[in-house]
């Protein structure tokens, strides 16, 4: 599933608000052939993204948007306890709704819905087919004359009907056509958000890659083996250090023994379990959130770009940092969206490729500058540190 | 690439210089709201953060009698620790509005923005939305701040003196 423009409204602190991932311009850089949405396609979407921004401005709700959404058609029901439904709506006696549009092989999907609460009000999923000769307009107007797969509403009642204590979907769950169940066969995703709750990645442990790859990382590291239970290999393993100590980590679950390893030691183990699943899921979505804010900012921006190249064609990554050597990377201009907060105080996104039409090389020069008015102004905070902590010595005492 | 700190009074010029950059008009550079004329910057403010190559300072300048002037030295002082090699003084005669007037040769500015209202408060409100100063044909933008030698007399006759590495500039071709 390829994600080609998702909108939602009253979520989270996202009002109004759409983020189009496809794009017009030709790119020249070599990672850009694989944008296009299948063999031959006109359509090219970012397949590689990377988010950044300052504090709050919506990295991390986007991704929970994004793991909301996928949690909706891949259960039919959003049951993950990550979230509240309570805790979704901005304005709470609001409808909120939002929409995505995406692709799978070539097909184009669209699915709409509104809910409040716990209610469902109106859902519609709709497709077409895409055909080498079509551009991104043609795809959306085919799309918004198609007739709905299903259709779904409950506003001439007057009131909104809960179908269960979850927010149901209707296509995904109550009535599910063949298409439906062919898009619910086709999804795939892993979200890694901020270390609150991860998703299981145990069983992607490989073993003989961390044996390979941990002791040149961390040096305090001399091997990493499998252990076996009743002979059979099993994805728990040892860590063994150079000064003799054993770490025994559990069916791959190294957050039960994190206190004994650097955060960066502990980050690089996890991400590379997350290489590892997205090498194994071609077509999955995954979304990376700050995974290696621990790490030293050169490896982490060497780790994103092995990420973006070991991630298979049809799949689809977005990876949120505050690491500014990122912008050093190889990687074409138009994988980057900045996050803020727009002047209403919702989050809001923007592309520096609309802004800036070349592969600028100083794209950290134009970032810290605030060239494209994402930057936070931090002198807000002046004043509380002055009344709080100088207590008018202007810090010099 | 020079590293630049362009200090503005208001929301009205951070707007504007950001413009004038994304026109090549000025280098590339950070951009930190601070009232040089009202306050006086303490060590532990956001701008003393972070070190510079060049720092200009984008002054308004009615209200500048001897206790904004004095505030002013203060701040230029300070400041010279964040610039290495020195700080440029950018005088708006008056203030944005005022600039902007003498710009386009017309003392409506509702004309030269093309707005309907010509209340100041339209006016301001309008201006701390992100113009474009592009398509604003009858604007000069070489006459902005070519008045700041004014300024520069005033603080002479003030008895007010800056080391050799503070310059003051009567165009924004003298910061690139």
């Amino acid at each position: 599933m390829i994600i080609t423009k998702v909108s939602c409204d009253n979520m989270y602190m996202f009002n109004n608000f759409s983020l189009d991932l496809t794009y017009q311009k030709k790119r020249k850089h070599q990672l850009s052939e694989n944008d296009v949405l299948f063999d031959g396609s006109k359509i090219k979407v970012r397949k590689n993204v990377i988010i950044m921004g300052g504090n709050a401005s919506g990295k991390t709700t986007f991704g929970k948007l994004l793991r909301f959404i996928s949690n909706y058609i891949f259960h039919g029901q959003v049951v993950d306890d990550f979230f509240h439904l309570s805790d979704i709506p901005y304005k709470k006696d609001e409808i909120s709704c939002f929409s995505l549009e995406f692709v799978i092989d070539s097909t184009a999907y669209l699915l709409e819905v509104s809910f409040m609460g716990n209610s469902l009000i109106n859902e519609t999923l709709s497709s077409c087919k895409i055909y080498r000769s079509h551009n991104i307009e043609k795809m959306r107007e085919n799309l918004e004359k198609a007739d709905a797969i299903s259709q779904y509403n409950n506003t001439l009642k007057k009131e909104t009907k809960m179908l269960s204590d979850n927010l149901v979907s209707y296509a995904f769950l109550v009535n599910m056509s063949s298409e439906a169940e062919h898009i619910k066969s086709e999804i795939r995703y892993l979200f890694s958000i901020s270390k609150r709750k991860n998703d299981t990645l145990g069983q992607y442990v490989d073993i003989q890659a961390l044996n390979d790859m941990l002791p040149k990382i961390d040096n305090t590291v001399y091997a990493v083996k499998p252990m076996s239970v009743d002979n059979e290999i099993t994805t728990t393993y040892q860590i063994i250090f150079n000064n003799g100590e054993n770490l025994v980590v559990p069916e791959g679950n190294i957050e039960w023994c994190k206190d004994r390893l650097s955060h960066g030691t502990f980050e690089t183990i996890e991400f590379l379990k997350l290489l590892t699943f997205m090498k194994n899921n071609p077509g999955a979505m995954i979304y990376v959130d700050e995974m290696l804010a621990h790490m030293h900012s050169e490896l982490e921006a060497y780790l994103i770009r092995k990420a973006i190249l070991i991630k298979p064609v049809q799949s689809q990554i977005f990876i949120s940092t505050h690491n500014i050597d990122i912008f050093q990377l190889n990687v074409p201009i138009n994988v980057f969206v900045f996050f803020k907060r727009n002047s209403n105080g919702y989050n809001d996104a923007m592309y520096p490729s609309d802004i800036l039409n070349k592969n600028d090389r100083n794209l950290t020069q134009y970032y810290v500058s605030d060239y494209f008015g994402v930057m936070p102004d931090y002198s807000i905070l002046d004043q509380s540190f002055e009344e709080y902590f100088f207590e008018g010595t202007g810090g010099l005492e | 690439m020079t590293k630049i700190l362009y200090v503005m009074e208001g929301e009205i010029e951070d707007r504007f210089i950001l413009q004038m950059q994304r026109m090549k008009k000025l280098s590339l550079g950070r951009r930190i709201k601070f009232n040089l004329m009202q306050r006086e910057i303490k060590q532990s403010d956001n701008i003393m953060t972070a070190q510079y190559d060049k720092v200009v300072c984008i002054l308004d300048t009615d209200e500048s009698g001897p206790h904004e002037l004095a505030k002013l030295q203060h701040n230029i002082k300070m400041l010279k620790q964040i610039a290495k090699s020195g700080i440029l003084i950018m005088a708006q005669r008056y203030n944005f509005e005022d600039e902007l007037k003498r710009m386009s040769g017309n003392n409506r500015l509702n004309e030269i923005l093309n707005l309907k209202k010509s209340g100041l408060k339209d006016v301001k409100k309008f201006l701390a939305q992100d113009v474009e100063y592009s398509v604003l044909k009858n604007v000069d933008l070489s006459k902005y701040i070519c008045k700041t030698n004014e300024f520069y007399e005033k603080i002479k006759a003030c008895g007010i003196s800056f080391s050799k590495n503070v310059k003051f500039i009567t165009s924004m071709e003298e910061c690139k």
